[in-house]
């Protein structure tokens, strides 16, 4: 038996129709050869799938909202990319000098004086000086000196300026959160932020934690480097938080729960165990 | 009989490892090159752009969460997510139909073509075919796409592109086989047939 030309089964497939002089030879043919059958009938269906696949062709692809809320969820893109992961044998990560590594602090104290009255300060010291280069050599290094406090607190600049003018962030804000990638897995929480007699609170609970000798301090962070410590999580991994009545919550929207020693050190741990994403 | 890889084909491939290994900076690139396509299934299946994008991100966290669970030598990297995207649209199905109470039989799809309520499966046996046809050669996706898309027989075909009638002939046995290859490795229902007798081998 003389099976049907493969090029001429493609066409079939297509639809196209084939020379009456052909036709009725591979029709025949078609109905008593099972292999051909077969042939004929799945490319068949392959061209059904293609032209009923038109209709997703123009589907926009998903938005940057989704992507940032995959990222959050598997905990990549919070951190600045030089720091370390949590230990674990999971992702491959690339050696990084220890120094490039802790994100911005804000150590728990009242607010530093703007930069503007430590400016006017040095100035008054300097009213002596009569020749314009040297007020001028001056004025450098104290430009310095503010550059210099501005990013070494850029967490308090950010966080607490005296003369930010929006209004509060609004309450009734809520974050599921998720285990973090290389943290343990069975971890989950959620944090809301409400309004109470003396301001808003961030309201924590949580499940699932390790336990361990240290403690779980909860932080908001903004995504890129500044980080606010909050509090502590209590005995039961709740806590409810006097949240700073300065705080941007809109620019520091994300609840992050971190692993801590009793170590003298206040920085982040770098090993956080949950966070998530405020969304009203 | 192989042939020439792509350079493209060769960069899918090197994603593909990248994110089994846990790299971490590939998930971007993994949502950048395969997002539009684990979307489509959400948008064809699910009522709202809301539940589409809910789909869509879940897809994406449980692939990196199960990317141990990759394996490349049974398939691409866009099928595995396929078929996570598959079950994320099948699980909201369920869901929601209980939710609004219905009968069951409405949601049923009639079989093969019916078109109003795709199920996640034929969804994710057209787009795997529409991703195969980004891989092949540009000669060749143009020919396929003008038989599929524009209904041109392959002298009408011949006659738009210039090329010869053996060489679009060549192109469209090929180049369907191919689509026909990756449909039944990477299709939802992993080989089944149409309607009809089994294929024999």
């Amino acid at each position: 038996m003389q099976h049907v030309d493969p090029d001429q089964l493609a066409l079939l497939a297509l639809g196209e129709s084939v020379d009456l002089g052909d036709g009725s030879a591979v029709n025949g043919h078609l109905r008593q050869c099972g292999r051909c059958r077969d042939e004929f009938e799945s490319l068949q269906h392959t061209v059904d799938l293609a032209r009923e696949a038109v209709e997703h062709r123009d589907t926009p692809p998903p938005s940057e909202a989704v992507w940032s809320r995959i990222a959050t969820e598997v905990g990549i893109g919070l951190r600045p990319t030089d720091l370390p992961q949590p230990d674990s044998p999971g992702p491959f990560q690339p050696p990084v000098p220890r120094s490039a590594q802790l994100p911005v602090q804000l150590p728990a104290q009242p607010p530093v004086q703007p930069p503007v009255q430590l400016f006017g300060q040095h100035r008054a010291a300097e009213s002596g000086t009569r020749r314009t280069g040297r007020r001028r050599r001056w004025v450098r290094p104290v430009a310095a000196l503010v550059a210099a406090l501005a990013i070494g607190a850029v967490g308090t600049l950010g966080a607490l300026r005296p003369w930010r003018t929006d209004p509060a962030p609004a309450a009734a804000s809520a974050a599921t959160l998720a285990a973090v990638a290389g943290g343990p897995g069975g971890a989950r929480g959620r944090a809301v932020v409400e309004r109470g007699p003396g301001g808003l609170v961030l309201r924590i609970s949580a499940a699932g934690l390790p336990l361990q000798q240290g403690y779980f301090e909860v932080w908001v962070f903004d995504g890129k480097r500044g980080m606010v410590s909050i509090g502590v999580l209590g005995a039961d991994s709740t806590a409810s938080l006097p949240l700073p009545p300065t705080l941007d919550l809109r620019r520091y929207h994300v609840v992050d729960i971190s692993q801590e020693q009793y170590d003298g050190n206040q920085t982040h741990s770098q090993t956080s165990v949950l966070r998530g994403s405020l969304t009203e | 009989m192989t042939e020439p890889e792509d350079e493209r084909v060769r960069a899918e491939r090197a994603i593909a490892e990248r994110f089994r290994r846990g790299d971490e900076t590939v998930l971007r690139e993994v949502f950048d090159r395969y997002g539009g396509l684990v979307h489509r299934v959400g948008v064809a299946c699910l009522p709202s752009h809301h539940d589409a994008e809910d789909a869509t991100q879940a897809t994406f966290v449980a692939a990196w969460r199960g990317r141990e669970t990759y394996d490349p030598a049974r398939g691409t990297l866009p099928a595995w997510l396929l078929g996570i995207a598959r079950r994320q649209a099948v699980d909201r199905q369920r869901v929601l139909r209980r939710q609004q109470n219905l009968a069951t039989a409405t949601f049923h799809q009639a079989g093969p073509g019916y078109s109003e309520e795709p199920s996640p499966e034929r969804v994710v046996d057209r787009l795997v075919i529409l991703d195969e046809l980004r891989r092949l050669t540009d000669e060749q996706r143009r020919v396929v796409e003008l038989a599929f898309f524009d209904d041109l027989t392959h002298l009408q075909i011949a006659g738009v592109t210039g090329l010869p009638l053996g060489t679009v002939k060549s192109h469209l046995r090929r180049g369907l086989a191919r689509l026909r290859t990756r449909w039944e490795v990477d299709g939802a229902a992993r080989g089944s047939r149409p309607a009809g007798a089994p294929r024999s081998r």
